[in-house]
Order: structure tokens, then C-alpha cells, then sequence
């Protein structure tokens, strides 16, 4: 690794001194032609001299990287599985995200190191100002965050989906659920500052929002009925739901519709060479699976045995009265019918209808 | 030398195609033998499981089997609604008495079948402490629970659905769909009308070659039905269930409490069929065996109309002609079974909730039990089950994680609730074709 560090640089530099010599040794055939020259061998020089090489990005980012033996993976200290999250079993990051970063380390001949932040933006804060070579952690490319970084190109399409409580989302009028949650009844949960509450009044502009500032609090909202829903992306929601296995009985994801968010990795602006190698090696990747197939080999916990089923509680005594009512229909239908057949009627072989 | 073996080789084949020849006719003589039956399933479930290459094979055996049977049934089940009103319900005066006396056991039977339900489901209560494995296998296939929401939701499914779906737009549509309640509403109302045309000799006519028709299905469906036990056989081979899911383990209060219900209204029907028919016990519960197993073993309430036919045609203490138009409109009128399950099903996600039984919602879950089981014949497969939502959306209820909990258990369902609801149509079939006590005439 360190060896290919080591030898990158002096394969490309060469070639460019021997260019430039090149120039210098052809003939001067007056002031006016000489002169585009000069002014190109001052600019060459003087970016020497301060470090820069325009128009080589590529090279300097990457060498950089290469020149540290490290690349600085910025993500959340949150856990956002399948993409990173700190795995139970050995209580370091795992992840598809850490995964495709440690691919690329390992194509640039580097070490992964992690560096965290709280949030998203914080992330995105991370690359910009150069405490991390690339962002991931499930990050959207979104226009707004393209002011702060660069994106590559997307690695995976995540649909939008709101994760919603069952029972509220039957109180709701409306035939697809879709149709209910954008409803000026349905109250739907949102973290404050994060994407998707720039993005709510685009999905959903009939729904009532209520913002909270992390995503438990919203999440808890809606296991509590209080709100209708709480938006995420699907790897969220499978997320949300994995948390308790009694919740997907009162919690669905419902996708809506054609919206997706694309997933990308986050570089510093002025990193383009960085770029097109990123590009470049993600163009060389397979195609991330299905989000679904994903999570759960991520997860990677085998499917629960059935226990022992409990026979359930004592009868509530506010169902006496039905039970007693289903008791009676069923007895007295049972004894009616019973009674019907014993009634005698013709002696055998005698038959009205003379079929 | 080689001559005598020559004609051993010979005499050997001979005897073989012999023995086999009388082995056949044996197989055939008896086809109705319950013994046979229930072998008959045993071996093809035994040989399915065995080799599951020949699955396919049996699995196109048992559906040619099912054609045949159906190809009889549907011009049996015509016939029999046409011809009715004029021979039953035409009669002066009895028409009123006969079709109230036909609703009112249509009714009281289906009301059996709720009503056991609940009292069973509410004292074992298989919606609460429900297994944490039902709740990873929704985890895993979210997907699925989607698809479920959205295509329940394509469906407003209520009264005015179920009205929608009994009367034909077009009737040749309903014939060649094989829409049985739509084919028996017409039919009930085209053989009303025919009987209050003028008895003039076209009308004879027409209820003449009715009969005539229905004697010549019967001789046809007589040769099909010596082929009973290979097409048990062959049906039983290609349905081979995974009793080992984990669904079927997670489910298996609510399958307990769904085989209690089923148990002791089979009990009842047989108690009514063998008073009714006047045969003994044994007897009785031979009678009853054949359309159960069929049932069982078709998954379909019209192909099991010809055994039925056959089953009450042979009780001689019977009234054949009402008894045979009341197992034709049972399939429709008298889904005992299939409300039986909607009922529990119903009470089972109200359970899951958490939620108080409230007289209320009782009264709405049993008569929305007794729509969606009614609803629930002209639906075919899997569709049936989002009619839980006729039940579900009265009662504000989150209906598609049950329905997609049971569809993975769909198959054994099928067999069950069609077994009960074939038994229930026999037994009740049976029982509006007893003669009416002397203390009425």
C-alpha cells in the first residue's frame, strides 16, 4: 500500500518535466511568438511554486490521499442500517456504505479511517472543509447540499416513504393509503433541519407537519398513534421497523409513488480529478441489490423461532355480553338445526317429490 | 425349449394384463368406497412428497379431473336453479312457505357458523400474545404488505360490491367465467319467470328437456366419478403443504381455534344430515365423507356439486328435487365454513389491536362475516381474503397484515373452509329435502 504511495508520484511527474523541456528547447522565432511561452512557463512555475497544478485535480486529490495512507470516510454517529451502522457483533462500523468506502481504499492502495459527525449536514460540513476526503453515510445528493460538495454518482435509488401507524391510517378517509396520509387530517412527524422537511409540503401537501428534533421523538409519536406517519426513505423505514418486532403489526411503510432519493458519495468542491476517479471506480461496481435483500442480509439476524404462544389473557369482562350473545347464536342455531332434522316427518321410501 | 418359453413369456403377460384388468374394475366397482378415498389422498400425498418430480404430472392429472367434474356441474347446477321455482316454489300457495322456510335454514346455519366462531375465538383468544415470529416474517416481507394495502384498496368492498358481484352485467360473461353466484341469481330469476308463463306445452317442454338434460349429466358424471380415487389421488400429490413454516407455527392458536369452530360444526351438520336422512351413524358419516374429501381435495365448492348430487340422491328418505336445488343455491347461500373463517379472522384482528369487543362491533362483525363468506364464492384464491375489509373498515381496522399473515397460510385454508362449507351444504341440503312432519299437512 504504501509502496504503490510511494511510486505513484514520481511516474507522473517526470513526464510532465520532459514536456516542458521540450517546449523550452524549440526555437525562438520573434517577441510575439516567444511570448504565449513565457507566459506559460511563468504559470507553470508559479504554480509550482505554490503547490497548485491546474487542470490536474485528479492527480492532486488523489495524491494527497495516496501521500497520507488514509482515506477519511466522514459519516453519521448515527446508526442508519443497511448503510452504516455499528455492527453488535464486533461493535465496529459495518455496512454496505463502509463496505463500498473500504472498496475504494483498497483500489487506491489507502486505509479506511471513519470520522463522524451528529448529522447529515454535519457530514457534508465534514468534506467541505477538508476533515474528510469523501461523505457517505446514506447521504442524498440534493441541489441545496451541492453548494457545500460535490456529488459522484448515485449508487443507489432509495424510494421516499412515509412510515405509518396502521390504525390511524384506517381512521383516515380515502381508498389508497397514499390518498390518506396527504390528508388535512393526517399529522405527519418530521425531524427539524433534516431534508425531508424541505421536501414534506412537495410530497404531501395536504398533511399537517409536526417537526421534532430527533428521529426517535418522531418515531415514537407514531408507535403512539399521536401522529399519522413519519417520513424516511425505505431504509429507514425498514429500519424504524426492525426496532421492535411487535411494531409491524401497527406500523407500514407506504411508498410514495415515483419519489426517490439518490444516494451518492459527498467530495470537496474542488476536488474534480477525485471525482472522476470515484465515478470511475463506482462505474466498475455492481449494481447494489434491492434495498430489501440489502437490509436484511446486512442485519444479518436469522429469522426468529416461534416460541412458546402464550393462550392469551383472561376474558376482559367488558366482553361477557358478546361472548354470551355469540355463545347463544351458537347454541340455539346448533339445537334449531338439530331439531329441524329429528322432527319426523314421511316414513322412509315415501317421496313426495317422486324423483 | 425356446418355444415353452416363448409361451411362459407369453402366459405371464397375459395373466399380468389380466390381474391388472381386474385390479382396474375392482378400483373402479368401488370408487365410491370411503376407504378407497382416503387411501387414495393418503398415497398421492405419500407419493407426492416422494417424489416431487412427478408433481407436475400429477398436478395436470388432478386438474384435467377437476375440468370433468366442473364441466358436469355447471350445466347440473342450470339446470337444477331453472327448473326449481316451476317444480318448488311455482306450487300455489308453497312458494311463499318453501323459499322463507330455504332462507331461514340458509340463515340459521351460516349464523351457526359465526357465532361459534366468536364464542371460540373469544375464549382462546388467538389474536392476543401472538407469536414473535408472525412479526418477522411481516418484518421481512414488507413488500408484500404493500402490495396487500394497495390491492385491497383497489376494491371498495361493501354491500353495494357484493350486489355488484352477483348480478351479471352479461350472463354468457358469468357462464364462461364460471361465476356461480351471478349463474344462480339469473337462473332463480329466469326459472320464476318461466313458471309464471301460461302452462302451455312449450313451457312443459322446456322443463321436460330440463329433465331429460339432467338425467343425461347425471349417466355422464357417473363415468367421471369412477375415476374418483385417481383424481383424489393426483390432486392430493400435487398439494403438498409445508406443515414445518414458521407461519404455521405462528399461527397455530388461530389454526387451533379455526379447527375447534370447524370440528363441531361438523358434528352438528353430521347430526343433521344422519337424522335428517334417516341412516345410521357410521352410515351417515360415510355419506358425508365423500363430498368432504373432494371438497378437500378440489378446493372448489362446484366440482363438489356432482358428489354432493350423488350423495343426496342416494338417501331414500329424501325429497331429491329440493334437496338437489338446495345444494345448487348452497354453494352461494350457504358458505358456512367461509363465514365461519371471516368471523374468526375478524375477531383475530381485533385481538391483535388490542381492542375492546364492544356489542357494537359483535353485531357488525357477525352479519359482516356473513357478507364477506357470501361474497367470498365469486371471488376465486387469494382474493377472497381482502374481503376481510367488509368486517375491517366498519370497525376502523388495519386489515392487511392479517391478510398477508394468512396468505401464507392460504392453501390448507382453502381445503378446510370448502370441506366445512361443502358439508354444510349436504347437510342442509339434506334437511330441506326431509318431507315436511305430518303435523303440518
Amino acid at each position: 500500500m504504501n509502496r504503490k504511495l510511494a511510486q505513484s508520484p514520481p511516474r507522473a511527474m517526470p513526464r510532465r518535466r520532459r514536456s516542458m523541456a521540450a517546449q523550452s528547447s524549440r526555437p525562438e522565432t520573434g517577441l510575439i511568438a516567444v511570448s504565449p511561452l513565457l507566459l506559460t512557463l511563468a504559470a507553470v512555475c508559479l504554480s509550482l511554486a505554490v503547490g497548485v497544478k491546474p487542470g490536474y485535480g485528479f492527480e492532486n486529490g488523489l495524491a494527497r490521499i495516496e501521500q497520507s495512507g488514509v482515506l477519511r470516510l466522514g459519516i453519521c454517529e448515527e446508526d442508519f442500517p443497511p448503510f452504516s451502522f455499528r455492527s453488535p457483533d464486533h461493535g465496529g462500523w459495518a455496512g454496505y456504505d463502509i463496505d463500498l468506502a473500504s472498496a475504494l481504499a483498497r483500489e487506491m492502495g489507502v486505509e479506511l479511517q471513519i470520522v463522524t459527525d451528529q448529522d447529515w449536514e454535519g457530514v457534508i460540513d465534514l468534506v467541505r472543509d477538508g476533515r474528510a476526503d469523501i461523505g457517505m453515510s446514506s447521504l442524498s445528493a440534493t441541489p441545496e447540499r451541492t453548494r457545500k460538495v460535490a456529488f459522484s454518482r448515485s449508487y443507489i435509488h432509495l424510494r421516499q416513504g412515509v412510515l405509518a401507524n396502521q390504525l390511524a391510517l384506517a381512521r383516515l378517509a380515502g381508498s389508497d393509503p397514499v390518498e390518506k396520509l396527504n390528508s388535512p387530517r393526517a399529522l405527519i412527524a418530521v425531524r427539524t433541519g433534516s431534508v425531508y422537511r424541505q421536501h414534506l409540503p412537495n410530497y404531501l401537501p395536504r398533511a399537517e407537519i409536526i417537526e421534532f428534533s430527533s428521529w426517535d421523538e418522531c418515531y415514537e409519536e407514531v408507535r403512539a398513534g399521536r401522529a399519522a406517519g413519519v417520513i424516511g426513505d425505505e431504509a429507514q423505514l425498514l429500519s424504524w421497523l426492525g426496532r421492535n418486532k411487535g411494531d409491524s403489526m401497527r406500523l407500514i411503510p407506504v411508498i410514495l409513488g415515483d419519489k426517490q432519493d439518490p444516494l451518492a458519495i459527498a467530495v470537496p468542491k474542488q476536488e474534480a480529478g477525485l471525482l472522476e476517479y470515484i465515478n470511475a471506480f463506482l462505474r466498475h461496481q455492481p449494481q447494489a441489490p434491492d434495498i430489501q435483500r440489502l437490509y436484511w442480509e446486512y442485519k444479518n439476524d436469522s429469522p426468529l423461532e416461534s416460541g412458546p404462544q402464550s393462550a392469551g389473557p383472561a376474558i376482559p369482562p367488558s366482553e361477557y355480553p358478546m361472548l354470551a350473545l355469540a355463545a347463544a347464536v351458537a347454541f340455539l342455531t346448533a339445537a334449531y338445526l338439530v331439531w329441524a332434522a329429528c322432527r319426523s316427518g314421511r316414513k322412509p321410501g315415501q317421496n313426495p317429490a317422486g324423483s | 425349449m425356446a418355444k415353452k418359453f416363448v409361451m411362459m413369456r407369453e402366459g405371464t403377460a397375459t395373466d399380468r394384463a389380466a390381474a391388472s384388468t381386474a385390479a382396474w374394475l375392482i378400483i373402479m366397482k368401488s370408487s365410491g368406497n370411503i376407504i378407497l378415498m382416503i387411501a387414495s389422498m393418503a398415497g398421492g400425498v405419500a407419493f407426492g412428497q416422494y417424489f416431487p418430480d412427478a408433481r407436475p404430472t400429477m398436478s395436470s392429472f388432478g386438474r384435467l379431473f377437476m375440468a370433468l367434474l366442473q364441466m358436469c356441474a355447471l350445466p347440473m347446477l342450470i339446470v337444477s336453479v331453472l327448473s326449481a321455482p316451476r317444480r318448488l316454489l311455482g306450487g300455489e300457495g308453497e312458494a311463499g312457505h318453501a323459499g322463507r322456510s330455504l332462507l331461514a335454514k340458509y340463515a340459521v346455519s351460516l349464523l351457526l357458523g359465526a357465532g361459534l366462531s366468536l364464542t371460540v375465538g373469544l375464549i382462546i383468544r388467538p389474536g392476543n400474545g401472538l407469536d414473535p415470529a408472525a412479526f418477522d416474517f411481516i418484518d421481512r416481507s414488507y413488500a408484500g404488505i404493500q402490495d396487500g394495502i394497495s390491492s385491497a384498496a383497489d376494491k371498495d368492498v361493501d354491500l353495494v360490491f357484493f350486489l355488484i358481484q352477483v348480478v351479471p352485467e352479461n350472463i354468457f360473461a358469468a357462464l364462461s367465467g364460471g361465476n356461480v353466484a351471478s349463474i344462480i341469481f339469473f337462473c332463480l330469476l329466469a326459472g320464476t319467470a318461466v313458471a309464471r308463463v301460461t302452462r302451455g306445452a312449450p313451457v312443459q317442454y322446456f322443463f321436460g328437456l330440463c329433465d331429460e338434460l339432467e338425467k343425461a349429466i347425471t349417466v355422464l358424471l357417473g363415468w367421471f366419478l369412477r375415476f374418483l380415487p385417481i383424481g383424489l389421488f393426483c390432486l392430493a400429490g400435487s398439494q403438498v403443504y409445508d406443515l414445518n413454516s414458521p407461519i404455521m407455527h405462528a399461527l397455530r392458536n388461530f389454526l387451533a381455534a379455526l379447527a375447534l369452530c370447524y370440528l363441531i360444526m361438523m358434528a352438528v351438520y353430521a347430526l343433521v344430515f344422519i337424522r335428517s336422512s334417516r341412516c345410521g351413524l357410521w352410515a351417515g358419516i360415510k355419506e358425508l365423507g365423500k363430498p368432504f374429501l373432494v371438497a378437500a381435495g378440489t378446493q372448489s365448492s362446484l366440482a363438489s356439486l356432482p358428489v354432493i348430487r350423488e350423495t343426496l340422491g342416494r338417501q331414500r328418505a329424501l325429497a331429491q328435487e329440493k334437496s338437489y336445488f338446495s345444494a345448487a343455491i348452497g354453494i352461494t347461500l350457504n358458505p358456512a365454513g367461509s363465514v365461519a373463517f371471516y368471523a374468526l379472522a375478524s375477531l383475530f384482528l381485533i385481538q391483535i389491536y388490542d381492542l375492546p369487543l364492544s356489542p357494537k362491533a359483535g353485531v357488525i362483525l357477525l352479519l359482516g362475516a356473513v357478507l364477506a363468506g357470501m361474497a367470498g364464492v365469486s371471488i376465486p384464491g387469494l382474493a377472497a381474503l381482502s374481503l376481510l375489509s367488509i368486517v375491517a373498515e366498519p370497525l376502523a381496522l388495519p386489515h392487511a397484515p392479517v391478510v398477508f399473515l394468512l396468505t401464507g397460510i392460504y392453501p390448507i385454508l382453502d381445503s378446510a373452509m370448502t370441506a366445512v362449507n361443502v358439508v354444510a351444504n349436504t347437510s342442509i341440503s339434506a334437511l330441506l329435502g326431509k318431507p315436511a312432519p305430518m303435523s303440518e299437512k
